[in-house]
C-alpha cells in the first residue's frame, strides 16, 4: 500500500488535534511576545550601539514570528526581508562607519531630559488611553478558516481598492530618496 | 519516460517517511509521532547536508586545479578523496581562539547566527515531488529572507572581532549584499509569475511543459541575471572581495579559528549549493527528468549548477570594489527590472 504523497514530514501544527493545536499557538505567541519585548528592553539599557541594534534584530524577528502566527505568512517573509534584510543592515553599515560613537555620553542637558520625560509620558499615556477606551473585536469561539495563502489576496487589495494609497505611498518614499541624495550631495 | 512515484526506487524516502510513522504510531500519542518524524528529518537533512560539503570541497579543490594546470589534493585515499575528512579532524582539534578586545557574545553567536539560515532554508527546498519538511507558500520570498539574518552574524562577526581588517570585511559584506540582493529578488520573482505561486513545489510542477530557461526572451536573461547575483550573495570569487587575501587577509573570519571558523565554511558550501538548488528549482524544471529517480535528477542538476559555479571561479579574477558596485546598479539592476517588466508582459498575452 502507497503512502499518502505528504510532505517528508507533515508540518507540526497540521496533524495536532485542535486543542493541541490551539495551546500550541498560545505558547508560541507568549514565548515570541516574550522575546520582542526582552529585545527591546535590551535596546534601550543596553550602553553599547551595536549591541542596540542587534536586540532591534531580535524585536524585529520576533514580531515576524507572531504574524507566522497570525496566518500572515506574507507579511512576515517580507518584514524579515525589508527590515532585517535591508534596513537593520544598513544601521550597522552607519554604526560601523562612526566608531567612536559608543563612547559618546549618552545622556544631555537638563532640558533635554526633561523634553524626552514628557514625549516618553505623553506617549504612553495615549498608547494606555487608546488600550483602555478601545473596543476590542473577540475571536469566536469556533476556529476560524484561515486562507492557504495571503499573497494573493494582498496583492489584489493593494492594486485594486487601496491603489491611491499605494501610489501616494511611493510618491513619499521617492521624494524621501531624492530629499536624501540632496542633503548628501557635496556641495 | 519518467520514473513513476509510486515505484519504491524512484521515491524510497516516502516509504520510510510512511514506515517510521506507522512504526511510532504504534506507541507514542498522536503529536508524538510526527515530532519525533520532524527532529528526524533534520538530522538526516543535515547529515545528508555535511556529506554534500565535504564531497563539494573536493569537487572543488581537484576542478579548480585541473582548470588551473595542476594536480590539487591527491594523497590522502584514492585520487584524494578523504582529504576533506582530514581537513574536518584538523579543524576539530584546533585551538579555539576569542581574540584580546573581542566582544565576546557576538563573537560566539555570530558563527551559529550564520550557520542556522543556511540549515534552515533545506527544510522547505524540495528533492522530490512532495519531498520537503513542509512546503511553504511563501517559499522563494522565505528561502531570500533568511539570507538576511546570516548577513547580520557575518557583519557581528566583522564588528566583534576587534580587527580592522575583519571590520572591513564586515563592512564590504554588508554594502556588497545589500547590492545584489535587489537583482537576485527580483530575477526570483521572473518564475514566481510565470507559474503563478511562490511555493517552490508549485513553480516545478508549472514548469512540467517547458523549462522556465527555455521561455523565450526572458528565461535565458533572468537565470544569468539570477546566478550572477547569487554568487555576489554567497560571497565566492569572482566576488569574493569581503576575503579578499591579497587585501584584507581573510576578511570578516581573520580572528577565527578552529570549530568556530568551520562553521563559516560549512555555512559557505551549504549557501552555495542552496543556490545550485533555488537555480534548480526556479529556471532548470526541478526534480523533471527522464528514467531516473526524481531526487536523483534534482541532485544531478544541483551538482551541474555547483560545477558552472566553480567553473566561473577558477577562470575569473576577482572584481575591483568600483567595479563591483558599478556592475550591481548600472547593470544588473536595469537589466533585472526591464526582464520582471517583459515578463509580466509577457504572462499577461499568454493568457
Amino acid at each position: 500500500m502507497l503512502p499518502e504523497p505528504a510532505p517528508l514530514v507533515a508540518t507540526l501544527l497540521g496533524a495536532t488535534p485542535p486543542m493541541n493545536a490551539e495551546l500550541l499557538t498560545a505558547l508560541g505567541f507568549y514565548a515570541l511576545a516574550g522575546l520582542a519585548l526582552a529585545g527591546a528592553l535590551g535596546l534601550i539599557i543596553a550602553s553599547d550601539v551595536f549591541h542596540d541594534a542587534l536586540f532591534l534584530v531580535l524585536t524585529l524577528g520576533s514580531v515576524a514570528g507572531i504574524f507566522v502566527i497570525l496566518g500572515a505568512d506574507f507579511l512576515a517573509v517580507v518584514q524579515v526581508l525589508i527590515y532585517v534584510g535591508a534596513i537593520m543592515i544598513l544601521i550597522l553599515f552607519g554604526i560601523m562607519l562612526t566608531p567612536q560613537l559608543g563612547n559618546l555620553p549618552n545622556t544631555g542637558g537638563p532640558g533635554q531630559i526633561a523634553a524626552g520625560v514628557i514625549a516618553a509620558v505623553a506617549v504612553l499615556g495615549t498608547i494606555l488611553a487608546v488600550i483602555t477606551t478601545a473596543t476590542w473585536p473577540r475571536a469566536s469561539a469556533a476556529p476560524i478558516d484561515l486562507p492557504a495563502g495571503t499573497t494573493s489576496l494582498l496583492g489584489t487589495s493593494l492594486f485594486n481598492s487601496f491603489a491611491l494609497p499605494f501610489e501616494v505611498a511611493s510618491v513619499l518614499l521617492l521624494i524621501a530618496m531624492i530629499g536624501a541624495l540632496v542633503i548628501a550631495r557635496e556641495p | 519516460m519518467s520514473c513513476p512515484a509510486d515505484f519504491f526506487v524512484c521515491n524510497p524516502f516516502q516509504y520510510l517517511h510512511g514506515g517510521l510513522l506507522a512504526f511510532f504510531s504504534t506507541f507514542l500519542p498522536s503529536p508524538g509521532p510526527t515530532i519525533v518524524l520532524t527532529v528526524v528529518g533534520v538530522a538526516f537533512i543535515t547529515t545528508v547536508l555535511a556529506i554534500i560539503v565535504m564531497s563539494q570541497v573536493w569537487t572543488e579543490r581537484r576542478v579548480v586545479a585541473m582548470l588551473q594546470g595542476r594536480l590539487g589534493p591527491n594523497r590522502v585515499g584514492p585520487q584524494g578523496l578523504l582529504q576533506p575528512l582530514a581537513d574536518v579532524v584538523k579543524l576539530l582539534l584546533k585551538e579555539d581562539i576569542i581574540p584580546f578586545g573581542a566582544d565576546r557574545i557576538g563573537f560566539v553567536l555570530a558563527p551559529i547566527a550564520v550557520v542556522a539560515p543556511a540549515l534552515a532554508v533545506w527544510s522547505i527546498i524540495p528533492w522530490g515531488p512532495g519531498l520537503a519538511v513542509t512546503d511553504l507558500n511563501v517559499g522563494v520570498l522565505f528561502v531570500l529572507a533568511l539570507g538576511a539574518f546570516a548577513t547580520i552574524g557575518i557583519i557581528t562577526a566583522g564588528w566583534a572581532s576587534n580587527n580592522k581588517y575583519a571590520l572591513l570585511g564586515g563592512m564590504r559584506v554588508a554594502a556588497q549584499l545589500i547590492s545584489y540582493e535587489i537583482p537576485q529578488v527580483i530575477m526570483a520573482m521572473v518564475p514566481v509569475l510565470l507559474a503563478g505561486t511562490m511555493s517552490l513545489g508549485g513553480i516545478v510542477d508549472a514548469q512540467a511543459g517547458v523549462w522556465n530557461v527555455l521561455v523565450l526572451p526572458v528565461g535565458p536573461i533572468a537565470l544569468v541575471v539570477f546566478l550572477v547575483a547569487s554568487i555576489a550573495e554567497v560571497n565566492r570569487a569572482p566576488f569574493d572581495l569581503p576575503e579578499a587575501e591579497s587585501e584584507i587577509v581573510a576578511g570578516f573570519h581573520i580572528e577565527y579559528s578552529g570549530m568556530r571558523f568551520a562553521l563559516f565554511f560549512l555555512a559557505e558550501y551549504v549557501n552555495t549549493f542552496t543556490v545550485g538548488a533555488l537555480t534548480t528549482l526556479l529556471f532548470l524544471g526541478g526534480w523533471a527528468g527522464p528514467i531516473l529517480p526524481p531526487f536523483v535528477w534534482f541532485f544531478l542538476k544541483t551538482y551541474g549548477v555547483f560545477l558552472v559555479l566553480v567553473w566561473i571561479r577558477g577562470t575569473l579574477p576577482r572584481l575591483r570594489y568600483d567595479q563591483l558596485m558599478e556592475f550591481a546598479w548600472k547593470a544588473l539592476l536595469p537589466i533585472s527590472f526591464a526582464t520582471l517588466a517583459l515578463t509580466a508582459v509577457e504572462v499577461t498575452l499568454l493568457k
